[in-house]
């Protein structure tokens, strides 16, 4: 009895004990691990840019912002810089983004082939967001920041630096995007300077330094513009305009700002865009948001400190109109014609923010084309 | 077991501390999970808020489609008929320009409302004052362009009633707040508690958090316990498209529902474990504490049976530490006895003896007593005649039953078989045992002893009876079961001068056991005891013992086989002890025999002699310093002159198992000490050379036929005295018959000086010297059983003293020269009578 009833050396109590304890502990460890699935996955953000990420410009402003409000919302971020548009890539790499688990993808592209339009139908559970706003096809949400308020403030601050009054603008495409902000740009130089003229010259191409260069020789040389404004995504106008010893206005690039010519650069703090963007992602209110567009009323866009060689008083003028429009200064605000005469806005009338998304296929007057 | 119980607390706090971390445990995942039930839910009903605040627009929409392009009169009126209704409900309605100008309906600060600005670029807008309350406003377009806003605006007062939502459920409480924190819609019966509830710092944490995580979620909820002890879940969610959230709480028990069951279930559960753990931990500790005391006991048991080990070791040393002494005294006193011819020097000396004999026994008893306990004790089976166990009985308590004037009968079935097979020497212990307790405990009457023998079941077996009558003082009934009992003395009160060590009917009785027999008592107090012991014993010869007479010993020839006198004069022996006491009696105790008899004091010394002589039987002591008998015994085993020489062991170390220890060292035979003259013999007899030996058996045997008759015939009727009487000797030699042997023998050695001594007085007439021999003739005469011839020297004293002293006249005093004239040859013949006698067979008596 005695001897079946010892273990060794340890009494059978004493061993029991330090079994159950052990025991126990484990059990704490178990429970204590134990965690319940976050109620909301982690997102995972996927990024298609047709530029390189690290140029200047237009580019990395988008990179840069994008990376700030993913780190700051917790997502991780997969970005596919240098998808060329119309090589076919940017399909493969939305399959890719997918595959990898992206629930949201970006699309910093303008055009969109069938081929992509066809993955992004096939994906309706995928968030689907693209800064052209002529292309709305759930899932695919359009969202973009209101840069024609910028580019109207820069025109007014062209208006009144142009000794000419001849004003050139290399702008990329025709599509509304771009001639909303041509608009608001002459609407700008009109605001300040009735007498003067936009000279507006297509490159159709977003980054294209040979053509560009060629198109704003042109301008310099045939038109004789004293002023140069551009809708492009590198570098290339300003550094002509350097050279050339032409005042410019810069558009989000943070080179500009150290340019002797540069009046000033319109920026925007695309974190903070994204940010918002996400966010309604994430509370699942995308789908109710028809077109983000946001500017001066939430700081997302403004435009750099104004060069020296801008006057007190047309920087008082400037600030005028930039308090106007913080104070929702409505822009596209009646009577307003056409180049051909047409009127397009009533007196009294404001163009709604669908019509500019939508219909913004004609330029107001005092737009001379190339 | 203290520290085992240290441990099963340590245990059972652990037990409870995992118990309540499980608890939390569960309840934090039940909560959690609660919150994220409450928030989906609570992200619905920002779904319906929504859709309560989408209706509001669709209509306004429907006004708005109505009144594009905002033209005509007919428009006009259709707003003043809306406006005429939602006044009645003390709704604000209106129709804004660009410039925030009051078109139609009730006016409206533009700058109130900072969304109102988006309507104008063409969006539909939700926005909340706090003074002036919800306002709806949708653009009214012209073919995309922006001309007007119709708004509805809802005063604070109205929003309860329009906009709340407590269809959760009953129990929820819900608001629709600015997302800044302004209430919008509060709930109904918004009071005093609720506001304190929505300043309760915890209520605050709760809401913060959920600020937080609305950034990224739709609907958050969490789970918090107020001051007050509350447990709620709070909630919000921020309704789409609105600067607007739904904040409320619900309490726990409200979503908990079942689940507080499942709460209650688990406390129920955890605490009858911790119960169960808890009997199941007391009957292990209690079960292995009774394991722990029952290994004590063994414990205990062990050390007490090494405590006895170490009582019988200590025992045996005491016996040993006793018996050398005891050893110097016996043997000395035994040459003081053979060597004194002071008769009262004798006297003293046989007291000694007699002293020290009962010593050896109160030692023996001890020793015995040991061996039972260990159960050791030797049962050696030998032949043996009964006659001579009756005899040696007989003569060996006679002298005490004389002494207390007791009647002592013998009462022996003539019909006994003569020859049985048997330890003699413990039956005869068990039943001298018996008489002496009859002698001891008889004040007066008799002493019965009564042999006898019945059949058994097992052939050539015989159940030997011997009972012990006497008309003794008895023991009381319940006195009889402590009877067998180790050192219990019955009556002690009563017979406080009996001595002995109350060992003796123990031993008895356990002898008897050992024995296949059984010991029996029938008593009545106060008038007497009978012990009976049966033994059973194998039957050699059948010739019955026939009649059985102390006296008529000399008749039996049984004893001729075990006649030890012996001469052997060619035989050499070599005797090793450091003790000269010890190596002077074995000399003196031998000198009879002619053996001759080397000494030496060490074994150095003795393996030196064994290698230059052949010694036909070496005696050697045990215990020597230096070398011990055993080592002396191996080294001396190498010797080529020792190689087929017995050894025989002195030892005093009367230690249980020493025999066999002994033996199986190599020795022959072991001696125990005091060393006796009967047992040297025996040893001799049986180790020496059978060539060597002469036995006196056959010479003497025939004097002894001749002398023996007429000493018979003279012991007859008419004469008063026997030649020689062997009760009278043992008595003088207190039953020891070793010693009576001795006395015998030195007795017959002192004889012829004696005689030569009278002769040589009675010669010279000098009667004085011859008064002083006869004296000493008359009292050593008795002290060997010479009762003639010590009473015709008693007679020829009190001659010599009435012829010397002239007492009783001249004429007396020459009839007493006459009778000594007369006797003295008589005398001289008495004493060649007695000596033949004590020749032919001195141990007669002594022999068992």
């Amino acid at each position: 009895m005695i001897s079946s009833f010892r273990f060794g050396a340890a009494s059978p109590t004493a061993l029991l004990c330090i079994i159950a304890g052990a025991a126990l502990l484990a059990i704490l460890l178990t429970v204590s691990s134990f965690t319940m699935e976050p109620d909301s996955p982690r997102v995972k953000i996927g990024f298609i840019m047709h530029g390189d990420k690290d140029e200047d410009g237009w580019n990395a402003s988008q990179y840069n912002g994008i990376k700030v409000a993913c780190a700051l919302l917790d997502a991780d971020l997969d970005v596919r810089d240098n998808v060329r548009e119309a090589s076919g890539a940017t399909g493969r790499n939305i399959q890719e983004l997918i595959d990898s688990g992206c629930t949201m993808i970006f699309l910093c592209t303008y055009t969109k082939s069938a081929a992509t339009r066809a993955i992004i139908a096939a994906n309706p559970h995928i968030a689907f967001v693209t800064n052209s706003a002529d292309i709305q096809n759930s899932p695919l949400t359009s969202c973009f920041i209101r840069m024609y308020q910028a580019r109207f403030l820069a025109g007014a601050l062209a208006g009144l630096e142009s000794r000419k009054n001849r004003i050139g603008y290399i702008a990329a495409f025709p599509n509304s995007e771009v001639i909303r902000g041509l608009n608001a740009f002459a609407l700008g130089v009109q605001a300040t300077n009735p007498k003067a003229l936009v000279y507006v010259s297509w490159t159709n191409s977003w980054s294209n330094p040979q053509t560009e260069a060629e198109h704003a020789h042109e301008l310099l040389l045939d038109r004789d513009v004293d002023l140069l404004a551009y809708h492009q995504a590198g570098l290339t106008i300003p550094i002509i305009a350097e050279k050339a010893g032409i005042p410019f206005i810069g558009y989000n690039a943070q080179q500009t700002l150290n340019m002797d010519h540069a009046l000033t650069t319109i920026q925007c703090r695309w974190d903070i865009y994204y940010y918002e963007i996400i966010q309604h992602f994430m509370k699942g209110e995308l789908k109710y948001v028809k077109n983000h567009w946001v500017g001066f009323d939430r700081e997302i866009i403004t435009l750099s400190p104004l060069s020296e060689r801008v006057s007190k008083e047309n920087r008082e003028i400037i600030d005028e109109l930039r308090f106007g429009l913080s104070e929702k200064r409505l822009i596209f605000k009646g009577p307003i014609f056409d180049i051909k005469g047409n009127i397009r806005c009533k007196r009294g009338e404001v163009i709604s923010d669908n019509a500019l998304i939508d219909d913004m296929d004609w330029l107001v007057q005092g737009i001379i084309e190339k | 077991m203290r520290k085992n119980y240290i441990m099963l607390l340590i245990l059972m706090v652990l037990l409870i501390i995992v118990g309540t971390v499980v608890y939390q445990k569960v309840t934090a995942l039940l909560n959690r999970s609660m919150e994220q039930s409450v928030a989906r839910q609570i992200a619905d009903l920002s779904v319906m808020a929504e859709e309560r605040f989408g209706r509001e627009l669709a209509s306004l929409h429907l006004a708005a489609d109505y009144l594009q392009p905002y033209e005509t009169t007919e428009q006009k009126k259709f707003f003043d008929a809306m406006r005429l209704n939602s006044i009645r409900l003390g709704i604000a309605v209106g129709i804004l320009g660009l410039e925030g100008n009051i078109i139609q309906g009730d006016p409206l600060k533009e700058s109130d409302f900072p969304r109102l600005s988006m309507a104008f670029r063409g969006n539909d807008v939700i926005d909340y004052h706090p003074r002036h309350g919800l306002l709806f406003a949708v653009p009214i377009k012209d073919q995309g362009n922006v001309q007007c806003v119709i708004y509805r605006l809802y005063e604070p007062s109205l929003l309860p009633d329009q906009f709340s939502l407590s269809d959760y459920n009953d129990d929820n409480r819900l608001l629709i707040m600015e997302r800044n924190g302004h209430i919008i819609v509060p709930f109904k019966n918004y009071d005093e508690n609720d506001e304190a509830f929505f300043r309760d710092q915890a209520v605050i944490d709760g809401y913060n958090r959920i600020r937080t995580n609305l950034a990224t979620k739709r609907a958050d909820a969490v789970y918090v316990e107020t001051e007050q002890g509350r447990k709620d879940f709070l909630f919000a969610a921020d309704i789409p498209h609105t600067n607007c959230s739904m904040v409320g709480f619900i309490p726990w028990e409200a979503v908990a529902g079942n689940i507080t069951h499942i709460n209650n279930f688990f406390v129920r559960v955890s605490v009858m474990v911790l119960i169960l753990f808890a009997i199941v931990s007391l009957s292990l500790l209690i079960m292995q504490s009774k394991a722990e005391q029952s290994e004590y006991l063994v414990r205990q048991k062990k050390m007490a049976e090494k405590a006895n080990n170490a009582k019988s070791a200590f025992l045996a040393n005491i016996s040993h530490e006793i018996r050398t002494p005891i050893n110097a005294i016996v043997g000395m006193n035994e040459l003081i006895i053979r060597e004194s011819r002071i008769t009262s020097i004798t006297e003293y000396a046989l007291a000694i003896k007699q002293a020290s004999d009962t010593l050896i026994t109160l030692i023996n008893d001890i020793l015995d007593f040991s061996r039972i306990e260990s159960g050791k004790l030797d049962i050696r089976e030998n032949d043996y005649h009964l006659v001579t166990l009756l005899r040696n009985l007989y003569f060996l308590t006679q002298p005490r039953f004389q002494k207390k004037n007791l009647q002592f009968d013998l009462h022996i079935d003539e019909a006994l078989p003569s020859v049985l097979t048997g330890d003699m020497v413990r039956i005869q212990q068990i039943v001298l045992n018996l008489l002496t307790n009859a002698a001891k405990y008889t004040a007066m009457g008799h002493v019965d002893l009564y042999v006898n023998a019945r059949s058994s079941e097992t052939p050539d077996t015989v159940i030997l009876s011997i009972s012990v009558q006497d008309t003794g003082i008895g023991i009381r009934e319940e006195d009889i079961p402590h009877l067998f009992k180790s050192f219990e003395r019955i009556g002690i009160e009563e017979n406080p001068t009996i001595e002995g060590t109350g060992l003796g009917l123990s031993i008895s009785k356990e002898l008897a056991t050992l024995m296949h027999g059984q010991i029996s008592v029938k008593s009545v107090y106060t008038k007497g005891s009978t012990f009976t012991v049966e033994l059973p014993q194998r039957v050699v010869d059948k010739t019955p013992v026939g009649e059985f007479s102390p006296l008529l010993m000399e008749a039996h020839g049984e004893q001729a086989a075990y006649t030890e006198s012996f001469t052997a004069p060619d035989a050499c022996i070599l005797v090793v002890d450091d003790n000269e006491i010890n190596l002077k009696t074995v000399t003196h105790l031998l000198k009879k025999t002619g053996v001759r008899i080397d000494c030496c004091l060490s074994g150095a010394e003795a393996l030196k002699k064994i290698s230059e002589t052949v010694y036909d039987l070496i005696f050697l002591d045990q215990m020597m310093p230096r070398m011990d008998g055993i080592e002396t015994l191996h080294r001396a085993k190498e010797l080529p002159n020792a190689r087929n020489v017995p050894f025989i062991a002195f030892t005093a170390n009367a230690i249980v198992g020493i025999r066999e220890k002994l033996l199986e060292e190599g020795f022959s035979e072991y001696i125990s000490k005091p060393i006796r003259g009967r047992e040297l013999e025996h040893v001799l007899l049986t180790f020496l050379p059978k060539e060597k030996t002469r036995p006196l058996l056959k010479s003497r045997k025939e004097e002894k036929e001749t002398q023996g008759e007429s000493c018979v015939n003279k012991s007859g009727p008419g004469t008063e005295k026997v030649v020689f009487n062997p009760s009278t000797g043992l008595l003088y030699s207190d039953g020891d018959p070793a010693l009576f042997h001795e006395l015998s023998d030195l007795f017959c050695t002192l004889l012829p000086a004696k005689q030569a001594e009278l002769e040589d007085a009675f010669g010279s007439n000098d009667f004085s010297r011859y008064r002083i021999a006869v004296h000493a003739l008359k009292t050593s005469a008795l002290s060997v059983g010479g009762e003639r011839l010590s009473d015709m020297a008693r007679s020829l004293e009190q001659a010599c003293i009435r012829h010397l002293d002239r007492i009783d006249g001249e004429k007396a005093g020459d009839e007493a020269l006459l009778y000594i004239q007369n006797n003295h040859e008589k005398l001289m013949g008495a004493c060649q009578e007695l000596e033949g006698v004590l020749r032919a067979d001195p141990e007669k008596s002594g022999k068992n």
